[in-house]
């Protein structure tokens, strides 16, 4: 059954992945930047099971848990960054932060 | 039947994405984040995933994004302007969209319950993903183990304050 | 019936358990000896990387493999790998005047540091997709935390959030293509299996879904090498970052990443048929405009840089142009494997070497070292070992004849004329000669200005002094005599 959802699931993966991008170019603020990027990893998974469902691939679930472990672990140091440079500069928009011309 | 299940959830996954892009104010862009991704949720699912689906609803939106919002709430406490601006159409505005929301799981639990939902759940059981894991993929599974260690290090050493 | 557990060759896998080993280690002793001891976490990540290289060298067999398809040390990767290590320990050993100056945590800076280099050297064996991405992102992770070390810096921590933003960016594009690359494949993630289903390409669909993600892992690829367009990040980063994480990010992390590069493209070497023809024919044409732009855009750009570390990251730019000129003679087919593979590990050696020394002058100088090009003057006269250093590393950048850096451009070159791509050829000569501008002013200022604060320096430390002449020695003998490096790489 998951056959007749293949080519929905690539699609909606891809227009996610779409949407995630625009976010990042968009966006200003830094969290949402980021939050931007999860989307794209979001839309990587989703393609990643569905071709690991289509092809019969036991280990797609395992790799689904890999790409959510790094994304978990970059969103840890990432955030980390986010907090220092508030504290250092009382901002985190990205057009402010110019100390190194760009 | 399911298929209808399954345009909702993707156009919720779609719409909701849409807010993520496009909001200002950074806590809609989480939580629609969250919505996002408890979309995708259930169309893991209904293409015969539920560990990875639970691992998302889980991991995904219960925690990474938990920890989002925290930070979201220390270093952007102030938001810009709600959009409707009259507290108390922006009251009425809530009831209503949140009883819209409820009829809408509930509808979503009805089709759901009365669809017997068959397949080959062995396929991707967690054993399966488990044995994978240890043998096959047994250098991505021991990388990983560094990779969240110097996450770990990483996190505390740079929002330390001495 | 419990499932079978995997045998685990201890030979491949010995350097990586060493280095995650010794990264753990530099921590744990760190924790247990009361006062600030830097010198001794440097000890062990030198200790530890040192045996690592032993271990490839003398524990790892020509072509060995480990765990099922997913290492492979073939000649570039285990070459790849040795260079990654050599580069780490140099990076170690002209750290700790940075270390310092700014004040850095030195026992969490070198066991990042190490398990930095554990990425690396992962990256240059795996042979599997979503290995090669973990390690990419543990690399990338090491450095986003590397970066942000200097407490005090506001530039430090602006240069860690723009590399986190850009580099998680390119991570989304990377991991999108992979997954394509493994749904095209049908459900497969070695790039062995990759590589046959490109040359079994049944339907449209796949072929669509192959295209489609490597041209998205390339562009994730291009981003990490600093290639351009995708390279806006590398000047700040460079700029704002410790000099020696600069050094690391500039040497260690573009060589695993070109190393993998080349895995990826492997199946694109053999044109066994029509569709990987034409496959090769597109990557080729993808990766002849970003060599292309890197240079011209890496060359120009790098003209108008007064501050020696912005000079420096357009210097890589430039230099990730000319590896990739390397790339495009590897798809188009016609010079063998063994050829192409050793033109570009001679390429990646002298690299290292020049930049680690660039570099390391730099760190050795403190803020100095750090600031606009006249911060250099007279330095001939305050240290004559340093000026002579940092001439060796500019003259090699340039590549000049008699220095390492000609000797790894002339390889590259020469087999590119040979495949005909003699218009990327004469754009990159042209690029060298432009380079000479800023390489040799850099020179100029150093012997021929008189210092602007005519205080006396800081004496260099032994470690860093040692970290300099073990890089810059090399670059002198490798080009008076490249045979000596032929020769190496085929005995090891």
């Amino acid at each position: 059954m998951s056959e007749a959802y293949f080519g929905y699931n690539i699609f909606l993966s891809v227009i996610l992945f779409a949407l995630g991008v625009l976010g990042v170019l968009w966006q200003r603020n830094a969290l949402s930047v980021f939050m931007s990027v999860e989307l794209m990893l979001n839309a990587a998974n989703l393609a990643l099971i569905t071709f690991a469902q289509r092809y019969g691939d036991a280990a797609g679930g395992a790799l689904v848990l890999i790409v959510i472990t790094v994304a978990a672990a970059e969103a840890g140091v990432g955030l980390a960054i986010f907090i220092r440079l508030y504290r250092q500069r009382a901002t985190i928009e990205l057009d402010k932060a110019t100390e190194l011309q760009g | 039947m399911l298929s209808l299940i399954y345009f909702a959830l993707a156009t919720v996954a779609i719409l909701s994405a849409c807010c993520v892009v496009l909001s200002r104010n950074t806590i809609y862009c989480a939580l629609s984040l969250v919505v996002t991704m408890l979309a995708l949720a259930g169309i893991f699912l209904l293409i015969q995933s539920p560990f990875v689906a639970v691992i998302q609803v889980l991991v995904y939106a219960g925690a990474v994004m938990v920890l989002f919002l925290y930070v979201i709430m220390l270093i952007n406490p102030r938001q810009p302007e709600p959009i409707i601006g009259n507290p108390l159409v922006r009251r009425w505005a809530q009831i209503l969209f949140f009883t819209f929301l409820l009829l809408v799981c509930g509808w979503l639990g009805l089709l759901y319950s009365a669809e017997e939902v068959r397949g080959p759940w062995e396929l991707v059981s967690v054993k399966t993903i488990a044995t994978r894991l240890l043998t096959d993929f047994l250098l991505p599974f021991e990388l990983t183990s560094v990779l969240l260690l110097v996450a770990i290090l990483g996190a505390v050493l740079i929002a330390r304050r001495d | 019936m419990p499932p079978a557990l995997p045998t685990i060759e201890w030979g491949p896998t010995l350097p990586m358990i060493l280095l995650a080993a010794t990264g753990v280690m530099v921590v744990l002793a760190d924790l247990v000896v009361n006062r600030r001891a830097p010198l001794l976490s440097l000890l062990i990540a030198i200790l530890g990387m040192g045996g690592a290289l032993l271990a490839v060298v003398y524990g790892v067999s020509e072509d060995a493999r480990a765990f099922g398809q997913f290492v492979r040390y073939d000649f570039i990767g285990r070459w790849g790998a040795m260079i990654a290590l050599a580069g780490g320990c140099l990076v170690a050993l002209i750290s700790p005047k940075t270390i310092r100056d700014h004040d850095l945590p030195a026992a969490e800076y070198f066991a990042l540091l190490v398990f930095g280099v554990l990425g690396m050297v992962v990256l240059c064996v795996s042979v599997e997709l979503f290995t090669i991405f973990l390690s990419v992102e543990l690399i990338a992770l090491t450095i986003y935390i590397l970066s942000g070390l200097a407490r005090q810096s506001t530039r430090s921590t602006e240069a860690s959030m723009k590399y986190f933003v850009l580099g998680a960016f390119s991570g989304g594009f990377m991991i999108f293509g992979f997954v394509f690359l493994y749904g095209g494949a049908g459900g497969r993630s070695t790039l062995g299996q990759i590589g046959l289903s490109i040359m079994q390409m049944d339907s449209p669909w796949e072929m669509g879904c192959l295209v489609f993600g490597l041209a998205l892992a390339l562009a994730g690829f291009a981003f990490k090498l600093a290639a351009a367009p995708f390279h806006l990040y590398a000047a700040d980063v460079f700029e704002g970052a410790p000099t020696p994480v600069a050094a690391l990010l500039a040497t260690g992390s573009k060589v695993a990443g070109f190393v993998a590069l080349i895995h990826l493209l492997a199946p694109l070497h053999e044109h066994l048929t029509e569709a990987v023809q034409a496959f090769a024919a597109d990557a080729g044409g993808l990766l002849w405009f970003l060599a292309a732009l890197s240079i011209v855009v890496g060359n120009a750009v790098a003209l108008l840089q007064r501050n020696v570390k912005r000079m420096l990251a357009y210097s890589s730019i430039a230099h990730s142009g000319y590896l990739l000129i390397g790339a495009v003679v590897f798809v188009e087919g016609s010079v063998t494997l063994a050829e192409i593979e050793t033109a570009i590990l001679i390429y990646l050696i002298a690299y290292v070497l020049m930049k680690v020394v660039a570099f390391g002058v730099a760190a050795g100088l403190g803020t100095r070292g750090e600031g606009d090009v006249e911060a250099y003057a007279g330095l001939a006269q305050q240290s004559p070992w340093l000026a002579a250093a940092m001439a060796v590393a500019m003259l090699s950048l340039t590549g000049i004849p008699g220095t390492a850096g000609f000797v790894g451009k002339f390889y590259v070159f020469a087999r590119a004329v040979e495949s005909h791509y003699v218009i990327l050829v004469v754009l990159a000569v042209l690029g060298s000669v432009v380079s000479a501008y800023y390489y040799l002013r850099v020179i100029v200022y150093m012997y021929m200005r008189d210092p602007a604060e005519p205080a006396a320096l800081e004496p260099l430390g032994i470690v860093q002094g040692l970290g300099l002449l073990l890089a810059s020695v090399p670059i002198v003998i490798v080009g008076l005599f490249p045979q000596l490096l032929l020769v190496l790489l085929t005995s090891i």
